[in-house]
């Protein structure tokens, strides 16, 4: 006599259970909050390296646009992004709950991805006005923060 | 003279058409990732194209029926609606990152918002759809599409070592701080981009549409083993000019504009101009193919009256489903979702639904009640097998690979 539950029908809700127990493993993984220092520090190392992208991105464009090798609503496009996807990492990083021991980890970063937001900004302007004095000032800012964001990235590795 | 121009035209058209927005952010970013270190996944992917846009060719020119309409009958509904399903999904998402991408070559040339252009571009690729003949859609865009050749001069203008670009592509080895999962999740993504579903049933339904015969079998072939390589040169192309100005300043991929800022850096103004020309066309066209590709395997499935060989009141099933097709597609794009996001998506899930496309032409070409002597022969069949059995790895370690590198990152 097979026992109730023990045939492929009792199988099934049990294997249907882990498979959704894993599946909310592997989706929890996407939006998990910070579980411990390493795990916050590695959040900071990501926002680091997305924002040296989005600042190189801009430097490039800036490079580009005094030099003129690019088209002002290009050049403009390219910064209104980059600036967009900085204020997106700034946000996603800011909204993660550091533990107790790594607040100096979120000062840091926060302060140098918000350089980076305004440097950006400042590109932006400078591009829509096609103002070459502004263009030229800004590019040593961004000079400036992508240094920031790499002595950061260095410290946190 | 007549049909050496007709044949030059198809392996032009081939070219230019081959790559889409998949093929354009995928490759630019693994450039700028990975550097060359995964054109062999570019290679293995046009040679699967070509086993299987062959397959489907020979399959439309000798049965004179499209893909679907074939699958159904020879598969049985349950099976084909499996099929249909699967490719339909992913064709709609590829259908919508493709007017997303109209929408941000125009962003990028007008610096008017996207989404003030997606309505736009949605009407523009319906009427062209509705109205414009197959044959000069097709020639148009595929002929526009060659302006992506400005990546090959922009490679060449920067002068790179081609010794060690070489070295990069034949030895392919991991970047430091690269994954091997990463790594594996966007070979995976490059392998979709190139075998994307929609190709074959799009080069089918053409077929029929330019009512290909057995007479037309060294054309097809031509357009398929020439045209197609030449298009994936253009893929390696983009890959090669992020690899050499994004890769070395630590810029990785995330924009179409900073796909075109290497043209800008070798060639200036006019080499970007260009490259947005061919941004343009290469989105619009494939736009075209893949709403066409979804009203073809629709009607085909269903039994409708479909193509634009006909007039559209003898065939309106089939362009209410382009309509259809267009609406939920700017509806889509106008929940303000980011069209490179849903590219990426595209791929990979395109990937996921790659066997439920190829499986059925293999067992079609191999039928010879519909092709008679002209079944697959053993290197056909050897090569469609060992691309089956590559396809079913992709699509399943496709979505495991997306969750644990949580979509790349």
């Amino acid at each position: 006599v097979i026992p109730a539950g023990s045939g492929p029908r009792g199988q099934r809700p049990r294997a249907l259970a882990s498979l959704v127990v894993t599946a909310c493993l592997f989706l929890g993984g996407c939006v998990t909050p910070a579980t411990g220092s390493d795990s916050y520090r590695d959040k900071a190392v990501t926002s680091v390296r997305a924002a040296t992208s989005e600042v190189a991105t801009a430097q490039l464009t800036v490079r580009l646009l005094r030099r003129h090798r690019i088209m002002q609503p290009y050049a403009d496009e390219t910064i209104t992004a980059n600036e967009t996807a900085l204020g997106s990492i700034s946000t996603a990083f800011g909204s993660v709950q550091p533990p107790p021991e790594d607040d100096p980890v979120r000062i840091e970063v926060a302060g140098v991805l918000s350089a980076a937001e305004d440097a950006v900004a400042a590109a932006r302007i400078a591009a829509r006005r096609s103002d070459r004095p502004g263009l030229a000032q800004v590019a040593g800012d961004l000079r400036e923060v992508s240094d920031d964001l790499a002595d950061a990235e260095k410290s946190l590795s | 003279v007549k049909k050496v121009f007709g044949v030059a035209l198809g392996i032009l058209t081939a070219i230019g058409g081959f790559v889409d927005i998949g093929d354009l952010v995928t490759n630019a970013l693994v450039g700028s990732r990975f550097g060359l270190s995964l054109v062999w996944v570019v290679a293995v992917g046009v040679l699967g194209i070509c086993v299987f846009a062959e397959m489907s060719g020979r399959v439309a020119a000798i049965s004179g029926r499209a893909t679907f309409d074939l699958i159904r009958e020879r598969l049985g509904p349950r099976v084909g609606l499996l099929a249909l399903a699967g490719s339909m999904a992913v064709t709609l998402l590829t259908f919508i990152a493709e007017i997303g991408g109209v929408a941000l070559a125009l962003e990028l040339t007008t610096s008017v918002n996207e989404f003030l252009w997606v309505p736009l571009a949605g009407a523009a690729v319906w009427l062209v759809l509705w109205r414009t003949k197959f044959s000069l859609m097709e020639n148009v865009f595929g002929l526009l599409g060659l302006a992506l050749v400005v990546f090959a001069v922009a490679v060449w203008r920067l002068g790179p070592d081609y010794g060690h670009l070489w070295q990069q592509a034949s030895h392919p080895a991991r970047p430091a701080g690269e994954g091997l999962p990463t790594y594996l999740y966007y070979a995976v993504a490059l392998f979709g981009a190139a075998m994307t579903p929609y190709e074959v049933f799009f080069f089918s339904s053409g077929g029929v549409e330019e009512h290909w015969g057995p007479k037309d079998l060294g054309t097809m072939r031509a357009n398929v083993f020439i045209g197609f390589p030449l298009g994936g040169l253009l893929s390696v192309a983009i890959a090669a000019a992020t690899t050499l100005v994004l890769l070395p300043a630590d810029i990785q991929v995330d924009t179409l504009a900073q796909v075109g800022l290497p043209v800008a850096v070798a060639v200036g103004k006019i080499g970007l101009a260009v490259a947005l020309l061919g941004f343009f066309a290469a989105t619009f066209g494939a736009a075209c193919e893949t709403g066409l590709a979804v009203g073809y395997s629709i009607s085909q499935y269903f039994g409708w009256q479909w193509g634009k060989f006909v007039r559209p009141r003898e065939a309106g099933r089939f362009h209410v489903v382009l309509l259809a097709s267009t609406v939920v597609g700017v509806a889509v794009l106008l929940t303000t979702v980011d069209p490179i996001k849903v590219t990426e998506y595209s791929v990979v899930f395109s990937a996921v639904a790659l066997p439920l496309t190829y499986f059925p032409i293999l067992v079609v070409a191999n039928d010879p009640d519909y092709m008679g002597d002209r079944t697959n022969g053993r290197l056909a069949n050897a090569l469609g097998t060992v691309f089956l059995v590559l396809v079913v790895v992709a699509a399943v370690a496709a979505v495991p690979l997306m969750l644990a590198t949580k979509a790349g990152m």
